[in-house]
């Protein structure tokens, strides 16, 4: 028994099924499967990828080149630079997303100004965050005034 | 080697309703490089970084992001000539929060012109002084001390002179 037919094998009795059953979801006869399963026929790639979606196991485990029997999950789309730094939650962090993109040479400073423009649209359309006018007030100190002013 | 332009820069304080002008600070104050006023959005930059391009756009970063950062209570009252007369724990209060503003500020700065996962990159090899760094992301020496004293300060035990070549 080769080491196909012996994990194919495993992997129908893991799952609870019958040759008989597997040979009528995959479309063959049961003859065919137990070929399989003992190694006098390999399957071809067909058959090989709809018996690894009955069994969910990776193709590379039922042929024994690897011992990980989880399937790769299917690759996640891979974010556009728009949503990559419209994502952050702060302006700070948006733009230094932007630089971020320009220094890896992902983007250039001209599309570095388009980013940035979406941010912030982004983050005008929110409620600012100012400081507390308390921040410029003088009030409170008599005789307090700003070292500089426009003025001088 | 691609770096962040003044030009980009300018845009984003344009961006934000920001007028950036040169006025001879200097004059005012010796060591004074740069202003920012939140309230009347205006960036003030001193007349001798017109001819420091790399250092005008590491001070112009700086104030940029005193509008991202803007000042919390107490801020003004710092810079005001009656500063010395307030009580001496709210005075050391408020400088708490003024240099706390300002490290805000210059953090966001730093990691703007020299984004952490490139920076991570040339300083974990070693293999460059702080000048060659400067050559690599287009900025002032000075702005790449902070720098690397910030990346210290995540990984306490690393020594300068591992991260540095000496020249």
């Amino acid at each position: 028994m080769t080491i196909l037919g012996k994990r194919l094998k495993q992997a129908r009795k893991n799952k609870g099924l019958t040759q008989d059953y597997v040979a009528k979801i995959i479309g063959t006869t049961y003859q065919t499967i137990s070929n399989y399963e003992r190694g006098t026929r390999d399957p071809d790639t067909e058959s090989l990828t709809r018996l690894a979606n009955l069994y969910e196991k990776s193709i590379d485990y039922l042929l024994g080149r690897t011992d990980d029997p989880t399937p790769s999950p299917a690759k996640k789309k891979e974010p556009s630079h728009e949503e990559y730094v419209l994502s952050a939650k702060t302006l700070g962090d948006s733009l230094i997303m932007v630089a971020e993109l320009v220094i890896t040479k992902v983007i250039d400073n001209v599309e570095a100004m388009y980013l940035s423009g979406l941010v912030f649209k982004k983050f005008r359309a929110m409620p600012a965050v100012d400081a507390e006018p308390a921040a410029w007030s003088t009030v409170d100190i008599p005789g307090a005034g700003a070292l500089y002013n426009e003025d001088d | 080697m691609r770096t962040i332009s003044i030009d980009l820069l300018y845009f984003w304080a344009d961006e934000q309703d920001i007028r950036v002008v040169f006025s001879p600070l200097r004059a005012y104050n010796t060591g004074l490089l740069g202003m920012a006023d939140v309230k009347r959005r205006i960036i003030k930059l001193d007349v001798s970084l017109r001819t420091m391009r790399r250092l005008l756009k590491c001070v112009l970063a700086h104030e940029i992001g005193h509008f991202i950062f803007p000042p919390r209570p107490g801020h003004i009252r710092y810079h005001s000539c009656s500063y010395i007369n307030i009580d001496h724990d709210e005075r050391s209060n408020i400088k708490a929060v003024v240099h706390q503003d300002e490290r805000l500020a210059l953090k966001w700065a730093t990691s703007v012109l020299m984004p952490n996962v490139e920076f991570n990159r040339i300083i974990e090899s070693g293999n460059y002084s702080v000048r060659e760094i400067a050559d690599h992301f287009d900025v002032d020496p000075l702005f790449v001390r902070f720098k690397i004293n910030y990346y210290m300060l995540r990984k306490p035990k690393t020594r300068w002179r591992d991260l540095i070549k000496k020249t």
